[in-house]
């Protein structure tokens, strides 16, 4: 059964999830052709005082693909399911429904941790050839902020499109919208360093948060 | 006979607007129930509290022993679900589709599925999307057929299909029904060709009952007599011996349970004057709207 569900919704995410990979590619191959560009050409011993000592951030770029990756794979994932109500063909299904709520959830986080990892090499790895191993532990200590946004706005997506009524659609976004600004609120790199902790315990948190949605369904909120 | 399904006591209300009170109807093992009425007379509804997508205000609804409240998934598995308008995963082709749901039923009936899907004239990888709402309504009915269920729960399955396709979708099922001992349980506001397909009728009208029997039973018992009458302005009392009535100029169409002879004696104890006495035979579409009227 769970070769089954993985396969309906890779069939939904598989075209959001290329294009996602595609869009952080291209991304990151003008961040390093920039920092290249700026070694190579430009000001380089500025830069690099800015890095070091300034803590700045040279993928600003790429600060908002994993928020924008997880809420396009959230909205491929959950939209099929709610338009005309496709999620009452799924809560059919021979399951406990919250396990099939659940089981929606892990192939969506399944694929966002492997479109994460991939996206963070294809960031990290790159820089060791230009920096030392300060500053790419200090960016990956500065990314990890970004796919947590990224994961959260996932789960906020599934719990908005799934919900039956519109006023909790509304109430869910600001919330979801106030609790991913949080993620965002400084532009030197490390900022997180002692905070992305306690995040990731909201965010597991929220990521069950669907449940409430699929039992309201069931209850005939629609 | 084993009731498959036992709806007892059910009450819904959206808000303050009442759906119906005290809904009682069993479906007996093998027959084919029809639920019948006008759009917004609470089919749906019904058919959502006995899939457990909506909680009852009271009452309940058990299905093969279990509260529809929480079915378990053995018992999800032996109920064939057609949603309305024959909703499916339309983001799938044919081979998908029967890839996804065979993983979830042990019984599976694979050729049963395709044997119905060679019938179309579409390719294995034509997304359901494109394809026309009778093609889908086969794809939806393959699907069940090849799940093998014991209760079959259509909603408005007539919803959108030519006539063609209408009268496929009804000699497929009832055969289906019948050879296969099937339960069926389907709710529609288009009656035609219903006849065809099933045995008993509950037909709703806004807030109650009108009609919980066997369709040969209604058949038979419910007529239509159609009459002109001298006075224009007549009016008849409904809840008696009249049903309901339409009246256009002189003419009457009654509609009645009791028989002719009744009928006769009612109108010359209401001093009714009237010529071209006859009773008409109905089909069941003449006999729903008779009885539910055309408004």
């Amino acid at each position: 059964m769970w070769k089954s569900m993985f396969y309906k919704e890779w069939i939904k995410v598989r075209l959001a999830s290329i294009l996602s990979l595609a869009v952080g590619t291209v991304a990151i191959l003008g961040i390093y052709l920039n920092v290249r560009h700026t070694f190579i050409i430009t000001n380089a011993h500025e830069f690099w005082d800015g890095i070091i000592n300034q803590r700045h951030i040279y993928f600003k770029l790429f600060k908002y693909i994993p928020l924008g990756i997880g809420i396009l794979i959230g909205l491929s994932q959950f939209l099929p399911e709610v338009k005309d109500k496709r999620i009452k063909l799924t809560l059919h299904l021979p399951l406990n429904e919250e396990k099939a709520g659940l089981k929606m959830v892990a192939f969506g986080l399944t694929c966002l941790l492997t479109l994460y990892s991939i996206l963070s090499a294809l960031l990290i790895l790159p820089g060791r050839y230009y920096f030392p191993y300060e500053v790419v532990a200090l960016s990956a200590n500065t990314i990890i902020p970004w796919f947590s946004a990224g994961l959260a706005a996932y789960f906020i997506t599934g719990l908005i499109t799934i919900e039956p009524l519109w006023k909790y659609k509304v109430f869910y976004t600001l919330l979801g919208f106030a609790f991913i600004n949080l993620f965002y609120q400084s532009d030197l790199a490390g900022a997180y360093q002692y905070a992305w902790l306690p995040f990731l315990g909201i965010i597991s948190l929220v990521s069950i948060s669907i449940l409430f949605s699929i039992y309201r369904f069931r209850k005939g909120e629609m | 006979m084993e009731n498959i399904v036992e709806c007892r006591n059910l009450t819904h209300y959206y808000g303050d607007k009442m759906v119906y009170e005290d809904l009682n109807f069993n479906i007996k093992k093998g027959s084919i129930l029809g639920l019948l009425g006008k759009n917004g007379t609470g089919k749906t509804t019904t058919i959502n509290i006995l899939n457990g997508y909506l909680t009852p205000r009271s009452g309940e609804c058990i299905i093969l022993g279990e509260n529809s409240k929480n079915l378990s998934p053995y018992v999800k598995s032996q109920i064939g679900y057609l949603i309305e308008n024959h909703v499916q995963y339309a983001f799938m082709n044919i081979y998908q589709i029967e890839k996804f749901y065979s993983g979830f039923y042990p019984n599976w009936k694979r050729d049963a599925y395709y044997d119905l899907m060679a019938k179309l004239k579409v390719t294995p990888k034509q997304k359901i999307s494109t394809m026309s709402c009778g093609q889908r309504s086969q794809v939806a009915l393959g699907l069940i057929l090849a799940q093998d269920p014991q209760l079959l729960v259509l909603d408005d399955f007539t919803m959108g299909l030519d006539p063609g396709y209408r009268r496929l979708f009804i000699d497929y099922l009832r055969n289906y029904a019948k050879a296969e001992g099937k339960t069926v349980f389907t709710t529609s506001h288009i009656i035609q060709d219903m006849e065809r397909l099933i045995d008993e009728c509950i037909v709703f009208d806004y807030n109650k009952v009108l009609v919980y029997m066997p369709v040969q039973e209604f058949m038979t018992t419910f007529k239509q007599f159609d009459f002109e009458v001298t006075n224009p302005n007549v009016e008849f009392d409904k809840g008696g011996l009249v049903e309901n009535y339409e009246k256009m100029d002189n003419s009457i169409e009654l509609f009645s349970y009791s028989t002719e002879e009744e009928v006769k004696s009612y109108l010359a104890s209401q001093g009714i004057e009237y010529s071209n006495f006859k009773q008409v035979p109905m089909t069941l579409e003449d006999a729903f709207i008779g009885l539910t009227g055309k408004y």
